[in-house]
């Protein structure tokens, strides 16, 4: 691992329009375009392959934020739930850490829960370094 | 000084392959190297796949015999999850399986070795192809060759669903039974067929037996080997290629070991040089005594004339005659003659289609009962079959859940790898005499090779397949004096 | 007029690219009379020199299998590209890495490891392993170095078309071949078959529910299958869903599920990862709003080896291309 102190871990975030959204406007977590926080109609969108660029693109690890099980309008997060499973089966099989890809299941008013996922997946991919 | 000749690729051969040529400073040949650049490594990817994919994955060792590398994966399952396969469907294998050995022989008859024989060794090399052979012998031939060909494999299209890597075998049986059109067509296919390897065994005759300087090749010293021979039997020690136990002959066509497959680790070893990528096998009881012939070498043969070799004969009326007719020219049992390969290919091409036409006219082929569910938990299973190219090795071990551990294959041409070696060894040290090389010199060192149908892409199967060839000619200093590249 | 001079060229492959050709019969047979064959090593004795010799674009098109895994294939390719108009990579292999390119799972000394010092029959207990140069009492042998990875053809040089398939079936060489020599090929960088799923065009069609839902993961030799309906429908994978057609159902035509040798329609960027997707969103539970994500998690382990069943073809062109070696 590269010296994590001149590394700062690049993370890369998805957040659902609709349960996430505004608990990330009333957060202090920045959304400039640089800090990759990027906000999507429906995490049922983030398809694996959309994960895997952000790692082309130099991501260390890959945060979804999703709406909890059960309380998407769309039903997708059950299928999002299905594919970063399986996901993170293959990054297991071709050695990458399963843990670079996490969801996290947040609502509309959980706004501390939301910084703590930001920032407790922020410090588990420091400690993981970048992909080598 | 020595001189070095490399010989790269060899043209017509699946896959890929170099002989090294050091000449002594009197200009004769001190040593050759065959030598296989390429691995794949098939054993060690196949690691973490479901084994039920074996037959799908193994295949692609080699697109020019990959039917038998599919039913050799498909009787490794069998043995893995412990199921019996139902009659019609061990039958319907066998129906594909000798349609294949047919088509195979012939491409090799016609497109690859036949062209040595039937434009001659001296031949300019741009006419010693398929191309030349069919100007020779008529396009009407060429046609008839290709249209056999196809019909043939189109009988491994509608059962294995494509030809070039079929996909119908599951431990337990195949995917697919034969529909009545089907068997009427495979029906009159084979009766052509068996007309066709007629004709090839007088074209045989014609072309090679009817001229003296040919023969005199085929059982001159430069092109005999004294060694063991391998081949698969039936019940009665009839040539079998789909199934069978494993026996070996020595030199002198003694029986020398009778064993199954599941105890091939108890009769073969392998042994590695630095200077391949192909290993080479050797009988275990006799063991590795380098590279050299003789009933104290371990080191067999494997193939069409190894076949016939170490069986008493062909389970079939035509292909018995043309057995004993062999037999008769070459002077008895074992044949040591190197060149005799493509006459026994030719043998060995009437035994399956007579053999395709006795299972397709088997009643039993159209029951509808073509596969068993396997019940039991997979740990270990090895298959054997006789690839046209010699006796093929799946073994694997596999998890609880049927995931692939480990694998090791033996494949066709690498038994014979070391024989190769030394043939060809032998033909260069008879032919190069005095420094004096000439392509056509060459090209006979190549017959050596090619006799064996010497299938490089399986060879390498542990490295990515490929045959064209280089001979180089070293001089004793190793100044590479000459190099002819085939590619 | 002159005829066109064309090149078939094999780097790492199997040789069924080269048999599909000869497949095609009586057909080769008026290819061979419409141009000029320079280079097809399979067949006709040639030699390197006389493509050096050639004119920079002399060949007209130069048709290349296989995948690309050691210095004298990297150098053949660029050979070919600098002689050649035209460069189509032909097969799977060429196009996507194929089976071969399962490789990329391990590398050399993975392989050297298990081939020539662990397998059963084995016996090596020098630890020899095959050398790049060798020193023989005659002189020294050399060997070619190979790589750690598969790579696929346009990963090494230009390619403008791609010829799909393992191997591609007759009349998409015909195609292909026709459309070179009648003068109109579609645009560069087209893959030569119907940019259709072969889900679309299945036979199955008609059997498959009107919301496909996949029950559970089945296994080929697990179960009977009925040669009627939709493979997913049974619980087993089959990649027809995101392959693209042009293969003619051949293997769907045993009752085989697909595994996707013509790789992804245009515009997908990692097929297996498509792939995957596209079955993890039809895999349907009834229950599953009261299974936990453990649940979930252990239904999903059935679903073996995911990773050498959706790259089965395709690997060495995925994001990744290859597993990590280096350690964690």
């Amino acid at each position: 691992m590269d010296n994590p102190t001149t590394n700062s871990a690049k993370i890369t975030t998805f957040c659902c329009n609709w349960s996430v959204k505004p608990g990330l406007r009333l957060s202090n977590l920045s959304t400039d375009e640089e800090d990759k926080i990027i906000v999507t109609m429906c995490t049922g969108r983030v398809g694996p392959e959309l994960v895997m660029q952000a790692f082309e693109y130099g991501a260390w690890g890959v945060l979804i934020c999703a709406c909890p099980l059960g309380e998407c309008k769309h039903d997708a997060n059950y299928k999002t739930l299905r594919r970063v499973l399986l996901l993170k089966r293959m990054l297991s099989q071709l050695n990458i850490e399963p843990e670079r890809v996490r969801i996290e299941w947040i609502d509309t008013g959980e706004v501390a829960k939301l910084q703590n996922a930001v920032n407790g997946f922020y410090d588990a991919i420091e400690k993981l370094g970048p992909i080598k | 000084m020595t001189r070095r000749i490399t010989i790269d690729p060899i043209t017509r051969l699946e896959g890929h392959g170099k002989i090294e040529i050091f000449l002594d400073d009197k200009g004769n040949v001190a040593n050759a190297y065959l030598q296989i650049p390429e691995l794949r490594g098939f054993e060690k990817f196949s690691e973490g796949r479901r084994a039920e994919e074996m037959p799908r994955i193994t295949p692609k060792i080699c697109g020019v015999c990959p039917t038998a590398h599919h039913i050799c994966s498909a009787k490794t399952l069998d043995d893995l999850f412990n199921v019996e396969v139902p009659p019609a469907g061990e039958k319907i294998r066998e129906l594909i399986y000798s349609a294949f050995m047919f088509e195979d022989h012939t491409l090799h008859f016609y497109f690859l070795g036949g062209p040595d024989f039937v434009m001659g060794p001296d031949a300019d090399p741009s006419v010693r192809n398929i191309l030349g052979v069919i100007q020779k012998v008529g396009v009407e031939t060429g046609k008839k060759v290709i249209n056999i060909r196809k019909r043939t494999r189109d009988i491994i299209t509608k059962l294995g669903g494509r030809v070039i890597h079929p996909v119908c075998g599951l431990p337990g049986g195949v995917s697919k039974g034969v529909s009545k059109e089907d068997r009427e067509e495979f029906i009159k296919t084979a009766k052509d067929a068996i007309e066709f390897s007629k004709f090839s065994l007088k074209l045989f005759d014609d072309i090679v037996l009817g001229n003296k300087e040919y023969v005199d090749i085929i059982v001159g010293d430069i092109y005999k080997h004294k060694t063991y021979y391998m081949g698969l039997v039936d019940d009665n020690n009839k040539v079998n290629f789909y199934d069978g136990m494993i026996r070996v002959v020595n030199p002198e066509g003694k029986e020398f070991a009778k064993f199954k497959s599941r105890d091939y680790l108890d009769h073969i070893e392998e042994h590695v040089e630095e200077w391949s990528y192909v290993k080479f096998p050797y009988l275990k009881n006799v063991g590795w005594k380098g590279f050299t012939d003789g009933i104290d070498s371990g080191v067999y043969r494997v193939a069409p004339l190894a076949r016939l070799n170490a069986s008493d004969g062909m389970a079939t009326p035509l292909a018995q005659e043309a057995y004993e007719k062999m037999y008769d020219v070459l002077g008895g049992k074992p044949a040591h003659n190197t060149l005799a390969y493509h006459w026994a290919r030719l043998v060995e091409q009437m035994y399956s289609v007579e053999r395709l036409l006795e299972l397709a006219e088997d009643d039993e082929i159209m029951d509808k009962h073509i596969r068993n569910i396997p019940t039991e938990i997979p740990d270990e299973g090895i298959g054997v079959v006789e690839a046209p190219r010699g006796t093929l090795y799946h073994h694997y071990k596999t998890d609880e859940r049927g995931i692939i551990q480990k694998v090791n294959l033996i494949v066709a041409t690498v038994n014979n790898s070391a024989a190769i070696a030394m043939s060809v060894k032998k033909a260069a040290q008879g032919l190069i005499k005095n420094g004096k090389v000439s392509d056509g010199l060459l090209n006979m060192v190549e017959m050596a090779f090619r006799a064996y149908d010497p299938c490089l892409a399986c060879a390498s199967h542990s490295l990515p397949g490929q045959t064209p060839l280089k001979v180089t000619i070293h001089d004793c200093t190793g100044e590479i004096v000459r190099t002819i590249i085939r590619d | 007029m002159a005829k066109p001079k064309v090149a078939f060229y094999w780097n790492a492959s199997c040789g069924g690219c080269e048999e599909a050709v000869i497949d095609l019969a009586e057909d080769l047979l008026k290819v061979a009379d419409a141009v000029d064959i320079v280079l097809w090593p399979v067949a006709l004795d040639f030699k390197k020199k006389d493509v050096e010799n050639l004119k920079d674009n002399e060949i007209v098109a130069s048709f290349i299998n296989g995948a690309v895994r050691t210095e004298e294939q990297k150098e053949m390719a660029e050979l070919l590209r600098a002689k050649s108009q035209l460069v189509f990579a032909f097969g799977s292999c060429a196009h996507e890495g194929c089976i071969p390119g399962l490789a990329n799972f391990t590398n050399r000394e993975g392989i050297f490891e298990r081939v020539y010092k662990t397998t059963e029959s084995t016996k090596n207990p020098e630890g020899i392993f095959p050398k790049v140069k060798t020193k023989v009492p005659e002189g020294e042998l050399t060997l070619p170095e190979f790589f750690d990875t598969v790579y696929t053809l346009d990963q090494t040089v230009e390619v403008d078309y791609y010829i799909p398939g393992c191997a591609p079936p007759p009349d998409i060489i015909m195609n292909a071949f026709t459309a070179l020599l009648e003068g109109n090929l579609p645009e560069k960088g087209s893959v030569l078959s119907p940019n259709i799923a072969l889900c679309d065009e299945c036979d199955r069609n008609e059997s498959k529910p009107e919301k496909l839902e996949i029950p559970e993961f089945n296994r080929v030799h697990q179960i009977e299958i009925d040669p009627e309906k939709c493979f997913l429908a049974q619980g087993i994978i089959c990649m027809g869903i995101s392959t693209r057609s042009g293969c003619g159902q051949r293997c769907i035509n045993v009752n085989m599920p697909c595994r996707g040798c013509f790789g992804p329609l245009d515009g997908v960027k990692d097929f297996g990862l498509r792939t995957m997707a596209g079955i993890a969103s039809i895999f349907a539970l009834e229950n599953e709003e009261n299974l936990s994500e453990e649940d979930l998690s252990k239904l999903m382990d059935k679903l073996v080896d995911p990773a050498g069943l959706f790259y089965m073809y395709s690997l060495p062109s995925s994001i990744l291309r290859r597993k990590r070696m280096e350690e964690k």
